[in-house]
């Protein structure tokens, strides 16, 4: 299973080859090529999860280089080495490329596969100049956000973070809309300014667990970093009471903090995403709020939460606070646009909100329920951005003062688009309640201030969304005139009729939705309902690898870890972990002093 | 039995399903699934009020106490059925059977027992009726089909609404009916009001939501073993828990959740989104807006009925807000021309009269108050959609002229719309022997005792309300005599096709073959008329206190085991009593009044009108509280939102590009001078930084 999954991270990549040394192909082939490689991605990745096991947490489908060394039994939570070596660096095990999915990965990793579908779809008819370009450019972002998800290792995961911004640096700069070389510009940067910051924080973690681990291994495993810094013998690391943020945890939770920020984005790194979204062809718009902003919350889980967990509590009053504000802000800045696009995309950052503050209850129900908040956002805000796509298609203006009375000319469309939008105003029996809900439950029962402000966003969101729909579907029919009136000498024979909205000159040349526009929404929208009827599946394999992360708050006190065992089904780490004999005393340990390759 | 109460909701579910699939083909046929699942989930609901058994109806009138049922768990021991588990999250938490279960777990529960039963047959039974009307009244239209998937989709969120056992599906189907709702008031989405009143319905309703979202919060923080079911959370148990360790919760909880019915069910201060939402078709307002899902509140605050009463504040406030609510919608309703608005204030009265039942829940008075307040939702049910459907009936004759300015003397030509909406019409005023007179003496019974059971000035309180709820009863009988008179008596008047009033863009309707208004209406819409208005004469009669029926029905409710029981059971029929003869003599008083107004063409109403102008015009623009809530909250959300646009643009990515400028600065301004190609000044710099290196490594410690 573990070439099958190597195999599913690189087939985009033998198509976007593909693609990249045939320039010249013509948009029907470059097309159907890119439809075929996603689809065959979508396809493995329905076997991976069809063969994953639930019930247990760790990585699966990962390589194990030496195959001679036991299979770990069941309760034991160490790791082995994962993947193949990669670069040497002297003793251990080195960096490694390492790829393997748990529980939360997999459902990003599936939502990435998945979204690629009305990606492609969404450039159906729209991309015309360079199409292989774009459908090149498209595959390359897939391989680089399925690498990410799967990752094992620290080192191959920040290779994939980074390279993600560079087909979607394209995406925007070379397809996008009149002011796409600033917007992609702003984002590159923006966003790279931070991640830089997270790699300094991404070394130090290695560092950390090298100088003061028992073994003084050098590791960059993901998993075995945060078995292993969670059982840190250092006093200053693993002070429960983190008292400052000069302390350790809290410093590296900052610096690894910045990058993952701005991915999300948490209020106030936001402002390059309605920059980014207006600018952005379709497809562009429907991976980075659909995937990429995710990008932010699984390195907060995956680095933040389970290697700084101190560190995380420390700011909790802070990024709750961030988190809420963000809640209001984007909520309100949306309800202030007339650019449908615009909207959507600050409507992005209320609901990023929404899962970052569920993400800093710190508690295991806001952990699941921000995970399915981020799976629950990729799909609504994808179906939207694809909506916005098939309107702008049609009438080349995304200004709700232009449009009106949709629903009479596109039926269809208006399903689509009133089903997305009650799915993300968190409308029991869709999917945004099941995140929603549980997030402002947990958050109430760790400070209601904070859930009774945030609830307020509930209402809001609710007020952005109707008026959108109200102002694009509901009233007369209303069309920009210098697209829908092709005659301006308006038709004498309609002047006396009654009915003479309803009778458009132009009735013919606004298509009805083509089977490639029904064909991108369809899975979008029967995964809005299904996981609004039946979220347990995909709350029951992100659960155990949300329990190990959660148990790092469930118990502050490290020391002790026996009782975690009550309310965790696996032990804690710092249980089964092989214990060396002579442990130095940690805080007569310096980093400048002390030499980790004895 | 009751393993088969999914069906229930199931049935009107596929009904809707079918009909939104096979719409197109089935054409005029498309009601069909829906009319026949409703029908079938009614004939379901009411074998399931056969599973509830032992003791027959009747039975109760010998019994000295009729509510002991219901204080003994085992005698009705609560009979749910779990059909699937739709949310289990976060850590096992250790239960005393020792089978640890998630902290979050929401299981698709259904409950059935009194309460639930009573609902769902009054339900069914309306909706029935209702969809058969419409498929009358809806004849022609382009969205047929859409209309009946949309309102068996609503009936299913109704009934899984009341048959769930738990507040998080409860709360789901809350959204649910919101959402149905939601989409028939904008049914004729082209036109601007509809998709106004659709959105202010929604929006109102989700302030209210908000509450009920917070109620389940704090339920969840305090309950013991976060179980949110009502089998566990409205037991004599939890609530002894909660005096102990969590008495604000007490209070905070059941005012949430009255905050949220001030929204479903229309009360002050959440009542506003009510009388625009008549935009609907008129079924619609019928079924959702009168009948079944504005009583939700009521349902829901009658349900916690435990933890409502647990402090005696709550039952006061809810007791006041519904007499004002009553006293305000009444008076509202004096001065309005539109006939469905008239009725939609009325409702609102009618809603806050079962809080005003409800607000009872003092001392031993609790369990008259929750039968009383569920009597009069019952009866209302059936009165209130006759009425409505009846001024349906009236518009589909005037071509959806609705002003009642604009006709009148109607009882020539429609006589059986005419005779049918006097009944539900007398039934709102309180005359005996209709629906509406035996709830209104109970509620105005149920106040009386909670005066004598409380003390000091919640005595006084009470004494208010049941003033308040007299004059009530007599602003009611007056609007409703008025509405009636102005619509069937006097001379005929019609109005003209060309009438600006009869919007050509409601006209779905195939009135091709008819130029001429006011034709009495077809059988398919009759029908649902007569039996309306037959039931409005028999359900007071056959289930009110001359046989017991309704409370000995609504005891067999388990959740409502923990409520002091009545020291004296009140039960029988005191014809002398002084609430019956007070409560019938303002009927008849305003029924009089009315007639003497406008039972024929007179200038005494304009006279009044001019002689209380600031009164008159008061109730006129009623109160001016839209535009109160226009500049109180609509408009600072808007200035909020500008400005949140314009720090996000200006102050917020102002900083960004700031610090942005900063490297530019320092790379043009500080360091590009340096790169000036004089060898020596590079020279000059390696010499001074490798002296510096020097220094640093060699500088004694």
């Amino acid at each position: 299973m573990s070439t099958l999954l190597a195999i599913t991270v690189f087939l985009p990549l033998l198509g976007a080859l593909i693609l990249f040394s045939t320039p010249g192909l013509d948009r029907r082939t470059a097309r159907q090529l890119a439809l075929m490689i996603t689809l065959g991605t979508l396809a493995l990745t329905l076997i991976l999860t069809l063969a994953f096991d639930p019930a247990r947490s760790g990585p699966q489908f990962a390589a194990v280089d030496d195959p001679s060394a036991p299979a770990p039994a069941p309760n034991d939570s160490s790791h082995p080495a994962y993947g193949y070596r990669w670069l040497d660096t002297g003793p251990g095990s080195g960096i490694r490329f390492a790829l393997g999915l748990d529980g939360l990965s997999l459902v990003l990793f599936a939502l990435t596969a998945l979204l690629m579908v009305p990606s492609v779809f969404a450039s159906w008819n729209s991309i015309d100049d360079r199409p292989a370009l774009h459908y090149a450019l498209m595959l390359l972002l897939e391989t680089g956000l399925l690498g990410l998800f799967a990752a094992l290792d620290v080192i191959l995961f920040y290779v994939f973070f980074e390279f993600t911004l560079i087909p979607l640096f394209f995406l925007i700069g070379l397809y996008g809309g009149p002011e796409r070389r600033r917007a992609s510009v702003t984002f590159f940067l923006y966003t790279l300014a931070g991640s830089l910051l997270t790699l300094l924080g991404v070394i130090a973690l290695v560092l950390v667990h090298q100088q003061f681990s028992p073994n003084h291994t050098l590791t960059f495993s993901i998993p075995e970093l945060t078995a292993g810094l969670r059982s840190l013998p250092w006093s200053e690391w693993s002070a429960q009471a983190t008292s400052s943020w000069t302390s350790p945890q809290a410093l590296i939770f900052l610096l690894l903090f910045a990058g993952f920020a701005i991915k999300v984005p948490i209020f106030p790194f936001h402002t390059w995403l309605p920059l980014a979204h207006v600018e952005a062809p379709t497809a562009g718009s429907i991976l980075l709020a659909g995937v990429l902003l995710k990008v932010g919350g699984y390195g907060f889980l995956r680095f933040n939460l389970a290697m700084t967990p101190h560190g995380a509590a420390f700011f909790v009053p802070l990024l709750a606070t961030l988190s809420v504000l963000g809640i209001l802000h984007g909520a309100l800045t949306a309800l202030a646009q007339s650019d449908v696009k615009r909207l959507v995309a600050y409507s992005s950052v209320s609901h990023m909100g929404f899962v970052t503050l569920g993400l800093f209850t710190l508690s295991q129900v806001g952990l699941e329920a921000a995970t399915i908040q981020m799976i629950n956002h990729g799909l609504t805000t994808g179906a939207l951005f694809a909506c916005i796509g098939i309107l702008y298609e049609r009438y080349h203006t995304r200004d709700m003062a232009q449009l009106g009375g949709l629903w009479s000319r596109l039926p269809l469309f208006a399903f689509f688009l009133i089903l997305a939008c009650l799915g993300s105003a968190a409308v029991p029996g869709l999917n945004g309640f099941v995140g929603e809900f549980p997030i402002l439950l947990a958050q109430f029962a760790r400070d209601p201030v904070y859930a009774i402000l945030a609830s307020l966003g509930m209402i809001l969101g609710a007020y952005y969304l109707l008026m959108m729909i109200r102002r694009l579907l509901f009233g007369p029919l209303r069309e920009p005139s210098d697209h829908s009136s092709p005659s301006p000498n308006h038709t004498p024979a309609l002047d006396h009729h009654h009915h003479h909205h309803d009778h458009q000159p132009t009735s013919s040349s606004i298509p009805p939705l083509g089977w490639h526009e029904i064909a991108g929404l369809v899975p979008l929208m029967i995964g809005i309902v299904a996981i609004g009827l039946f979220p347990q599946p995909i709350f029951d394999r992100i659960s155990p690898s949300l329990r190990e992360i959660a148990t790092g708050f469930a118990n502050p006190s490290l020391s002790t870890p026996s009782s975690t065992a009550l309310t965790s089904p696996t032990p804690p780490p710092a249980l089964s972990r092989p214990s060396t004999t002579t442990s130095q005393t940690p805080s007569s340990i310096t980093l400048a002093v002390q030499d980790p390759r004895r | 039995m009751v393993d088969n109460a999914w069906l229930v909701p199931a049935l009107p579910l596929l009904g809707a399903l079918i009909t939104a699939i096979f719409g197109k083909t089935l054409g005029r046929h498309a009601h069909w699934p829906v009319v026949l699942g409703i029908a079938s989930s009614f004939v379901v609901s009411l074998a399931l009020a056969g599973s509830l058994g032992t003791p027959a109806f009747g039975h109760s009138h010998e019994d000295p106490h009729p509510t002991t049922t219901a204080a003994d768990p085992h005698h009705d021991s609560p009979t749910t059925t779990i059909v699937y588990h739709w949310l289990r999250l976060g850590n096992p938490i250790p239960q005393p059977d020792g089978s640890p279960r998630p902290e979050l777990q929401i299981p698709i529960e259904l409950r059935v027992d009194g309460l639930t039963i009573l609902m769902l047959s009054m339900v069914t039974f309306v909706a029935t009726l209702v969809a058969l009307f419409a498929s009358g009244y809806m004849k022609g239209d382009p969205a047929y089909p859409r209309f009946f998937a949309e309102v068996g989709l609503f009936v299913f969120c109704m009934t899984g609404l009341v048959l769930s056992n738990n507040y998080v599906l409860t709360y789901a189907f809350w959204e649910g009916v919101g959402v149905c709702s939601y989409l028939l008031i904008g049914f004729w989405y082209r036109k601007p009001s509809a998709a106004a009143a659709a959105q202010k319905a929604f929006l109102v309703n989700r302030v209210g939501d908000v509450g009920f979202a917070l109620a389940i919060f704090w339920m969840w923080a305090v309950s013991p073993g976060h179980d949110l079911s009502y089998t566990a959370l409205l037991s004599p148990q939890t609530v002894e828990h909660l005096q102990i360790h969590a008495p604000a919760a007490l209070v905070g909880i059941p005012l949430l959740l009255f905050w949220a019915a001030t929204a479903k069910s229309a009360q002050v201060p959440l009542y506003v989104w009510l009388p625009d939402a008549m935009e609907g078709p008129t079924p619609v307002s019928a079924l959702i807006h009168a009948a079944t899902m504005v009583t939700a509140g009521v349902y829901l605050i009658a349900r916690s009925a435990v933890l409502v009463f647990a402090e005696p504040l709550v039952p006061a406030i809810i007791a006041a807000t519904g007499a004002l609510t009553a006293l305000l919608a009444a008076f509202f309703a004096l001065t309005q021309f539109d006939l469905k608005r008239i009725l939609a204030y009325s409702t609102i009265s009618q809603l806050g009269f079962m809080f005003m039942a409800l607000g009872c829940g003092v001392g031993d008075v609790m369990t008259l108050a929750v039968t009383a307040a569920m009597f009069h939702l019952f009866t209302h049910a059936f009165f209130k959609a006759l009425l409505f459907l009846g001024s349906g009936s009236v518009m589909h004759a005037m071509g959806h002229v609705i002003d009642i300015r604009r006709f009148g003397g109607l009882r020539h030509r429609m006589p059986i719309t005419a005779a049918t909406f006097a009944i539900g019409g007398l039934a709102l005023a309180g005359i005996f022997p209709l629906a509406g007179f035996w709830s209104k003496d109970e509620i105005l019974l149920a106040l009386r005792s909670a005066a004598a059971a409380s003390s000091g000035s919640y005595a006084w309180l009470y004494q208010a309300i049941f003033a308040t709820a007299l004059a009530t009863a007599f602003l009611t009988a007056f609007y409703t005599g008025r509405a009636f008179f102005l619509t069937f008596c006097g001379p005929e008047r019609l109005p003209s096709p060309s009438d600006p009033e009869a919007d050509p863009e409601e006209h779905h309707h195939d009135h091709s073959h008819d130029p001429h208004f006011g034709h009495e209406s077809p059988p398919s819409m009759t029908m649902p008329l007569i039996v309306l208005a037959a039931s409005t004469i028999l359900v007071g009669l056959a289930f009110g206190p001359l046989t017991g029926w309704f409370a000995d029905l609504v005891s067999r409710t388990p959740t409502w085991s923990a409520l002091t029981p009545p020291e004296h059971p009140h039960h029988g029929f005191n014809p002398l009593a002084p609430e019956v003869l007070l409560g019938t003599l303002v009927g008849v008083a305003g029924l009089v009044l009315a007639w003497a107004f406008y039972g024929r063409p007179s200038q005494l109403p304009d006279r009044l009108a001019n002689s209380l102008r600031p009164l008159h015009s008061a109730s006129f623009h009623k109160l001016w509280v839209d535009e109160l809530y226009t500049a109180l909250f609509v408009q600072p959300t808007r200035f909020l939102a500008a400005l949140a646009r314009f720090l996000d643009v200006y102050f917020i990515d102002g900083l960004v590009r700031l610090v942005a400028w900063i490297p530019r600065v320092v790379g043009r301004d500080l360091i590009a001078p340096l790169q000036n190609g004089l060898v020596q000044l590079y020279a000059a710099l390696t010499a001074v930084g490798l002296l510096a290196l020097l220094l640093l490594a060699f500088w004694p410690r």
